[in-house]
């Protein structure tokens, strides 16, 4: 579903993405780990084609990343922590419709595929009132249907609980679930060990731009002998382990 | 249209026109903001002028019972108010004047010589002024009426004074002539300030706006172009823009037909025609999406909404100059070479149509540099929304 190989990014004379590789299957949830600036964003930013590639390769549901970025545009979702980035004048119908329309969907699709998202987020009581003076929660939920309402099969998550309080946390986690119930390849990049663990299937270790360890988190704990999946972290760049 | 560029085209319109900031700066203050500013302004003027014409405040000092003191005193507007320090009542703005009319004032002008009279006023007010040319307006009645009879017991005809008599013809009426002279000033400023402040707003949300709310990184990752996205958006920001400068064209015509206003009285004629609007229409256009191209390429490089209003800020004084450029130029007397000057070409047109004149040659030069201008900007805009340095920069 999405393969990347020796995927490079470099800004001047500064490599940010030192070649990486991976794979993501339908249904399976790749964790990204890294410290900030380790490179995760723009790894990210490559595979929803906001960035171009420096070097290296990469196929998003059959598509190159390179040469049809259009087409990967159409194939992924992508929810971003921090602020949601919506349109404070717009409704939430307005909003969702909006990102429907410009990933190519009709009019009469798109409401219907909202509809469908209403029901799901319990959105009932807001869709039709603007974003303006919506709570976190309530803009967390708008947030999650823009990035699935035109149903892409790969969904990319950039540490999508950062500010968030349990509630919406869970509820972020519940809409990844979900997207791995129904087959998506998800990539998930957070800071949080405990929300990796109990999310990701396999994870990615980025230091400095490259790939550390990768592995199964079961698989990582037995090769270090130690259960605490940060301990194993920061063993692996190299940084304090007291 | 394509159907990414109306859908953004639409959304960023219904954004804008949902802001009530947006309503209250692009919209109601261009409409509104010459006709009350005309108003107030003409109503101080007439005001001040009404005031001192009911209610002349003059100290004099008539040290010889004169004649010229008589007629002063008959004119029932001029109040006389005593005070010992005359000047001092004027400086400390008690009286508009001070007349100073010497003992043998009278004895002078009957042996058929000069005597001067002393007048002290505030140069710095404009009541003390307008009592000034009221006071001497009199004084020169009375000075003519001397000559005159001066000259009669000499038998000599009054004529003699004035051996060319001029009368005065031109080919538009007065009020017609006053309005064009008007919006021959005004609207070559309107159409540049207006293209370029109209579109800031606009810009700046649109590119760092975007930018700082979170919501251009989503945006890109939509199935829609870079370039739709740019196309999109400048079309919504010329569109504003333009709607800013007509509001602000139709404030300059209402303020001149506001009774009472400082711009013509409300008697002024408007005589544009409709190919002069058109063509004005035309070349606000292309100006506007000049500007729009320009700032949204500058608000798309700021990091955030308060760095690109510091950086937009020169785009609102820098077309003033260029309007300055011809604002005390006759329309028919613009060298060709300003038809050449960027922005410059645009005020020496515009100021050429408004007076009526259709020098196709160098309506044709300006709209051909506009959109070459025009084209720059867009291609710098696309650049820097291309620019991952840009887009990302933080």
């Amino acid at each position: 579903m999405l393969e990347v190989k020796n995927l490079t990014k470099k800004f001047k004379s500064f490599t940010a993405v030192d070649g990486v590789s991976f794979v993501v299957n339908k249904g399976e949830i790749l964790g990204l780990i890294g410290e900030n600036g380790a490179g995760k964003t723009t790894i990210m930013r490559m595979l929803a084609t906001m960035l171009k590639v420096t070097a290296g390769e990469g196929k998003i549901s059959g598509h190159d990343l390179v040469k049809e970025t259009e087409c990967i545009r159409g194939e992924i979702g992508i929810l971003f922590g921090g602020e949601v980035g919506l349109y404070d004048r717009l409704t939430a119908r307005e909003n969702i419709m909006y990102f429907a329309q410009l990933n190519g969907m009709s009019e009469g699709d798109a409401k219907k595929s909202i509809e469908e998202l209403i029901g799901e987020l319990e959105m009932n009581e807001f869709i039709d009132k603007r974003v303006g003076k919506f709570s976190r929660g309530m803009k967390q939920k708008v947030a999650i249907a823009r990035s699935i309402v035109h149903k892409p099969s790969v969904m990319l998550f950039d540490e999508p609980s950062t500010g968030l309080d349990v509630s919406a946390t869970r509820l972020i986690q519940d809409f990844i679930f979900k997207c791995k119930s129904e087959g998506k390849a998800i990539v998930f990049s957070s800071h949080s060990m405990v929300e990796v663990e109990r999310l990701c299937d396999r994870v990615v270790i980025i230091h400095k731009g490259k790939v550390v360890e990768h592995g199964t988190i079961s698989a990582l704990k037995a090769k270090y002998n130690n259960e605490d999946m940060e301990d194993i972290f920061v063993k692996l760049i190299g940084g304090s382990n007291e | 249209m394509n159907k990414l560029v109306s859908v953004i085209l639409l959304k960023e319109l219904k954004d804008m026109l949902r802001d009530k900031k947006t309503i209250i700066v692009s919209l109601l203050i261009p409409l509104l903001l010459m006709p009350i500013l005309s108003f107030i302004m003409g109503k101080s003027m007439n005001s001040a002028q009404d005031d001192v014409n009911l209610n002349t405040k003059i100290v004099m000092l008539d040290k010889g019972n004169s004649s010229l003191g008589k007629i002063l005193k008959k004119d029932k507007s001029i109040k006389f108010i005593s005070y010992t320090d005359g000047q001092g009542a004027v400086k400390d703005g008690k009286a508009l004047l001070f007349v100073e009319i010497p003992k043998d004032f009278d004895t002078f002008i009957s042996k058929g010589n000069n005597s001067g009279i002393k007048i002290f006023y505030d140069n710095t007010s404009q009541k003390s002024s307008i009592a000034l040319s009221k006071v001497t307006s009199i004084i020169d009645e009375l000075s003519k009426e001397i000559v005159g009879s001066r000259l009669t017991k000499r038998n000599i005809d009054i004529k003699i004074l004035t051996p060319i008599t001029v009368a005065k013809a031109s080919f538009q009426k007065e009020e017609n002539a006053e309005g064009q002279i008007i919006l021959g000033m005004l609207i070559p400023i309107f159409v540049l300030l207006y293209s370029a402040t109209g579109t800031i707003a606009a810009a700046t949300d649109l590119g760092a706006g975007e930018k700082e709310r979170g919501t251009l990184e989503p945006l890109l990752t939509t199935k829609a172009g870079r370039h739709y996205i740019l196309t999109g958006k400048l079309f919504a920001i010329t569109i504003m823009g333009f709607i800013v400068s007509v509001c602000s064209m139709i404030g300059l015509i209402i303020a001149m037909k506001v009774p009472g206003g400082m711009l013509g009285n409300g008697s002024s004629s408007v005589g544009l025609s409709y190919k002069s609007i058109a063509l004005i229409g035309v070349i606000t256009i292309i100006t506007t999406m000049f500007f729009g191209a320009l700032e949204l390429a500058v608000s798309i490089y700021a990091r955030s909404f308060k760095e690109a209003q510091t950086y937009l800020t020169p785009f609102s004084i820098v077309p003033i100059f260029a309007a300055y450029g011809t604002m005390y130029m006759g329309a028919k007397n613009i060298p060709f070479l300003y038809f050449n000057i960027p922005l410059l070409s645009v005020s020496s047109v515009v100021k050429e149509l408004t007076s009526g004149i259709y020098n196709y040659g160098h309506i044709g030069i300006t709209i051909a540099w506009s959109i070459v201008y025009t084209i720059a900007a867009i291609i710098l805009a696309r650049h820097m929304f291309n620019k991952e340095s840009v887009i990302f920069r933080s």
